[in-house]
């Protein structure tokens, strides 16, 4: 217990000095940015005047020292007031707060869905080793490694949407239609089949190659092979041996995964109009909105930081053999 | 871990995931059945339509709030707010008459107060556009029998077309008088003497407008609901409008390429007018301080190698036409009577020629850069068009791309050579479009000015000369001269006139009434059928 | 070269020399400028002659795709080259040095895999403003921490060797025991994930193109996808081709890497058995 409390500890004072670091990395990329946003915002009304942009100024401290406008973001970020977005008027946490939601639930589906797939596709591998399944399912992963996200949502846009009519194409759900409880998941459920299979098949074909590699392994072990020997069933080898043993270089790749969600994210949601974090990133580069983009930046790394700690936790109790240090 | 567990974590994730209700809370019912489901985006910052010109706060606020007058499609204008009106014969009064039977939506009686109120103080503080017309009046003050009077310093022709809601809408005194603007907790709860209140705001997902029930005109407004929805993706607001989700779109919803196809489909009708007070015309806009497209050969050159028709046909898939000078021939005093400018390579070439500018060993002549606006792939194909176009005369065009902060900087500051530009005409040469080409009007910082440095004395006077007159035949002469010579100067490479043209189901009827179409109060508006 | 008898490592190297070869020989094959708008827009593929179609202002798709091959080859080679650099240089002398050297390098690398790679390159390019230089310079940024992680890894694995104890005995400079016996033998693991990072780099750049942060003056496969998108429902080549290009290239990309890599650790294990 007093191990996993010092590791905890350690964790978040690396944390903290990571997210402060990243703060004022991200105030200074920021300031670096030629453009005036004053001038954009008054801009955008229509029409512009110096008055005008003087205000706006005013209003946004604008008008302040480089180094009081840090210091002030530094303290209000410990306070997680993230600012006001301007070209909004609302509070920048709140226009990520709500947006969270839609980007987590997304990269969460994509992640289950590319262990289960992936581990399932790797199974069948093992069992139909060296023959067409195990060629199909190899050939299939190599492809979906080499494809990238973005185009291969579009192909399934065009295939099970323009063509097909099976699944909507973008969004998040039917606009319009009043739904009972259960009807509004499934049509939600209907919305996220596409952007969560597009944002899996990278790594199904990971998952699928690890898991193969690995039962392959675990098959030629002593203690398998004794098992085998003593006549235990072949489904109850499977699956309380082997996938415990072939699973530790999956459940280490799980965090490297968790990290790269959030990118993936961006060109996914991207592609289906889907109204998360990543859609938000793009838009918020666009209008050149400050705030908010210091925002995204902190919030989507501190969620990285925090998605590592969680699989290490993961790691340490599949195999509590792996001292990854903090 | 084994299979079972990840696929409870799935469902888990699924399941318990936190997004925010409004996803699957669809907009209750409608308390009436005679609704209009619309679009706005991208989805505004206010609805306050004092203090946020923008196009959406605009679209919607339009329908909450009023000016003096409306204007038809001939650009005439028409009572709202003000009853009468009459100008004296010298030009410097105008004097308007205001019904005395208005209520705020609070209940409250609108009065002259709320005009001078508007006027004097709230809106020179908050809007330049309209800072700049009222400055021009020496007094405004009310008279009895509930009329307000407009004292100007010097005749100015275009005053009436400046008291709309786009540029004059009458807020409440009692509600902002002696505070500050921007800050006053009524700006989200907007209260105005329109035909529909707002109901309620869900953020994200779609503002609900409700027919206000003491509006001054018995039996209007005729439509019970209006929710403007909030769709961000251009696909998904095409699919709405195809699937009647959506009854009423315009044409920037959704992307150029769909717009003919939802045209055709039996349910929905092309309505080709209400754009007539905004009338845009897009341009290439060219820095006349650069060497050599100082020179208006340079600029003649570009416009001879530029097929306007090609533009539109392929990159605006139809919808605009093309532009022939500085004034749409939507606007008033609009004149045929100038030079024009054909697709012609040859003469083009010439023109280079006669420069001296003669090509190298890799037919270039000369380069320049060409600055992106950033705000979609209508200008990416633009700007790539104009590429291949002015490579046919020996002009290499570099394509820098920046985004939306940075284009405002660089056309500003005049920090550019090449880029693309376009502004509202307003109705009135000298409301939209003296701006862009008159001397005292360059100002660097400022948008919307003349960013290109343009500088003709000649057209200095006659734009000033025809703002300060009401004679019609006066300044309908001295706009052509204008024409005339702003055709032969080319300071900027006028390429199309812009259309707006809105997508209407056949439920509805008589939404676009005036020439601000789409952001009209909608008093008429019915829903049949 | 035993990697080309698997027929994985043969395919993989024949597709790259073909890739190698459209890149070199684009105007050879495609003489026509990819950016000219001279057909009917909108054509279908094998309509009038152009096997991949035309595009909204009659652009030949199939010129496009050739050409894309160019821009990318340049783009991948050089990030990688970029990559290599950077990475290389710094996981070397973290894994030599040890100490605060080390704990501070790493930390940098941690610190730069901790933001999330796509945001950090769409934030430095929109101030960048995105052209080739700059482009490549960014996925360069986001790809040399795992490069760096493998060549520290390397580097501390090799230090303790004799032939690196011997060197220093000699009284070798440092950095010429870095380049002329760790660099050498940390080489082929090296280069098996510079390669794989080319295909890395190709994806990326038309990950960027797509957003609308490529260079704009170069047609390469990410800018026809971007540019294609929302023309789907119309005109479905414009994305299909150069998208398929794409994994095409990265695939014989990963497959050469793979093969060649399988190969290097057999070697190795071979070695180690002995």
């Amino acid at each position: 217990m007093k191990a996993t409390l010092s590791i905890a500890l350690r964790w978040l004072v690396k944390a903290i000095l990571f997210v402060f670091v990243l703060a004022s990395l991200n105030f200074l990329l920021i300031q670096l940015v030629p453009g005036d946003p004053a001038l954009v915002f008054a801009g955008s009304s229509g029409a512009a005047d110096q008055q005008m942009i003087n205000q706006i100024r005013a209003e946004f401290h604008l008008d302040r020292p480089v180094w009081a406008q840090y210091i002030d973001y530094i303290l209000r970020t410990a306070r997680f007031d993230l600012g006001t977005s301007f070209q909004h008027g609302r509070p920048v946490w709140d226009m990520i707060a709500e947006r969270l939601g839609a980007t987590l639930l997304l990269t969460g589906s994509a992640w289950g869905l590319s262990i289960a797939v992936g581990v399932a596709l790797g199974l069948v591998s093992m069992r139909y080793v060296g023959r067409w399944p195990d060629m199909l399912v190899s050939s299939l992963a190599l492809f979906l490694y080499a494809a990238p996200s973005f185009w291969l949502g579009l192909i399934f846009v065009l295939v099970f949407s323009i063509w097909l009519g099976w699944l909507p194409a973008f969004g998040v759900g039917t606009i319009g239609v009043e739904h009972s409880m259960l009807g509004a998941v499934l049509d939600k459920l209907r919305h996220l089949i596409l952007p969560a299979l597009t944002l899996a098949t990278f790594y199904i074909a990971i998952y699928a190659r690890l898991m193969r590699g690995g039962l392959l392994a675990v098959a030629q072990l002593d203690h398998i092979k004794t098992a085998r020997a003593k006549g235990v069933p072949q489904i109850r080898i499977v699956t309380h041996h082997m996938i415990r043993g072939a699973i530790l270089p999956v459940v280490t790749y799980l965090g490297f995964h968790a990290t790269t969600l959030i990118s993936g994210a961006v060109l996914v949601e991207t592609v289906f109009a889907w109204p998360g974090l990543g859609r938000l990133t793009f838009d918020a580069i666009l209008q050149r909105n400050y705030p908010l983009l210091m925002g995204i930046l902190l919030v989507t790394s501190v969620l990285v930081i925090l998605l590592n700690a969680l699989t290490d936790l993961l790691l340490r109790a599949v195999d509590p053999r792996t001292g990854v240090s903090a | 871990m084994d299979r079972r567990s990840f696929n409870k974590l799935l469902v888990g994730a699924l399941g318990a995931s936190a997004f925010p209700l409004s996803w699957i809370a669809s907009p209750a019912s409608a308390s009436g059945e005679r609704v209009i489901n619309t679009i706005v985006n991208p989805e505004p910052a206010t609805l306050m339509i004092g203090l946020n010109q923008q196009a959406p706060t605009g679209l919607v606020a339009s329908k909450i709030y009023q000016g003096l007058v409306r204007y038809d499609f001939d650009l005439n204008p028409m009572p709202c707010l003000a009853s009468d009106w009459s100008v004296s014969a010298d030009g410097l009064e105008y004097t308007f008459t205001i019904r005395d039977d208005v209520l705020w939506h609070d209940g409250t009686p609108m009065t002259v107060h709320d005009v001078i109120f508007t006027a004097t103080e709230f809106l020179p503080q908050t809007n330049p556009r309209s800072r700049l017309i009222l400055g021009k009046c020496a007094s405004i003050t009310a008279s009895e029998n509930n009329t307000v009077t407009f004292r100007l310093a010097a005749p100015f022709g275009p005053f009436l077309l400046a008291f709309d809601a786009s540029t004059f809408p009458v807020l409440p005194a009692h509600l902002y008088e002696g505070t500050d603007f921007r800050s006053n907790p009524n700006n989200d709860t907007p209260i105005g003497t329109g035909p529909f209140k707002l109901a309620e705001w869900v953020r994200g997902s779609h503002i609900h407008l409700v027919r206000n029930e003491d509006y001054y005109i018995d039996d209007k407004p005729y439509v019970s609901d209006i929710y403007y929805r909030i769709i961000p993706d251009a696909a998904s607001r095409a699919l709405a409008l195809e699937n009647g989700t959506v009854q009423l779109g315009q044409a920037s919803d959704v992307e150029p390429m769909d717009f003919g196809r939802l045209a055709a489909l039996p349910n929905l009708t092309r309505i080709d007018r209400g754009y007539e007070f905004s009338a845009p015309i897009l341009w290439l806009e060219i820095n006349n301080r650069v060497e050599h497209l100082s020179d208006r050969r340079m600029r003649q050159a570009i416009m001879h190698a530029m097929d306007r028709n090609f533009i539109v046909d392929n990159i605006f898939f139809g919808i605009g036409s093309a532009a022939t000078g500085p004034i749409n021939t939507r606007t008033k005093y609009y004149s045929e009577n100038k030079r024009v400018y054909d697709f012609d390579l040859v003469a083009a070439n010439q023109l280079l020629d006669n420069m001296g500018l003669t090509a190298g060993a890799d037919g270039i002549r000369t380069r320049f850069d060409l600055i992106v606006p950033p705000f979609g792939e209508v200008f990416a194909r633009l700007s790539e068009y104009t590429r291949q176009a002015l490579r046919q005369i020996g002009i290499d065009v570099n394509l820098v791309t920046t985004d939306v902060a940075g284009f405002a900087s660089a056309l500003s500051n005049w920090d550019y050579q090449l880029t693309f530009n376009y502004t509202f005409q307003y109705g009135d040469p000298a409301l939209g479009v003296a701006r862009t080409y008159i001397t005292d009007n360059i100002v660097q910082g400022v948008l919307f000015s003349n960013t290109a440095g343009y500088s003709n004395p000649d057209v200095d006077a006659r734009f000033a000369a025809a703002e300060s007159t009401i004679d019609e035949t006066e300044r309908t002469h001295l706009y052509e001269q204008v024409q005339q010579l702003l055709a032969e100067d080319v300071p900027l490479g006028w390429l199309v006139e812009m259309e707006f043209p809105a997508l209407q189901a056949n439920s509805l009827e008589d939404v676009i009434t005036t020439a601000t179409g789409l952001n009209g109060d909608f008093e008429n508006a019915r829903v049949i059928g | 070269m035993r990697f080309l008898r698997k027929p994985s490592g043969l395919i993989g190297l024949i597709g790259i020399a073909c890739l190698l070869l459209l890149a070199l020989f684009a105007n050879i094959l495609a003489p026509a400028d990819p950016w000219a708008i001279g057909a009917r827009p909108l054509l279908a593929p094998l309509e009038k002659g152009y096997i991949f179609g035309t595009d909204s202002l009659g652009r030949d798709v199939a010129a496009g795709v050739i050409h894309g091959a160019r821009v990318s080859v340049f783009i991948g080679v050089a990030s990688a080259l970029a990559t290599g650099l950077i990475g290389v240089t710094m996981g070397l002398v973290a894994g030599y040095a040890g100490g605060w050297l080390d704990a501070a390098l790493t930390r940098t690398t941690e610190f730069f895999q901790v933001i999330p790679a796509i945001v950090l390159a769409v934030v430095v390019l929109s101030f960048a403003g995105p052209n080739m230089i700059t482009i490549i310079l960014v996925i360069a940024l986001i790809s040399w921490p795992p490069i760096a992680r493998l060549a520290r890894a390397e580097t501390m694995a090799l230090r303790h060797r004799e032939f690196v104890m011997a060197a220093r005995l000699q009284g070798e400079s440092r950095l010429s025991i870095l380049t002329g016996h760790i660099l050498p033998n940390a080489a082929p693991p090296l280069i098996a994930a510079l390669s794989l990072s080319i295909a890395t780099a190709i994806l990326t750049e038309s990950a960027l193109a797509f957003l609308g942060l490529g260079d704009p003056n170069t047609m390469s496969w990410g800018y026809m996808i971007g540019s294609g998108r929302t023309m789907m429902r119309q005109a479905w080549w414009i994305t299909a081709f150069p998208g398929v290009a794409l994994m095409l290239s990265v695939l014989c990309i990963n497959l050469a890497t793979g093969a060649y890599s399988d190969d290097l650790t057999q070697r190795l294990t071979q070695k180690g058995s002995q």
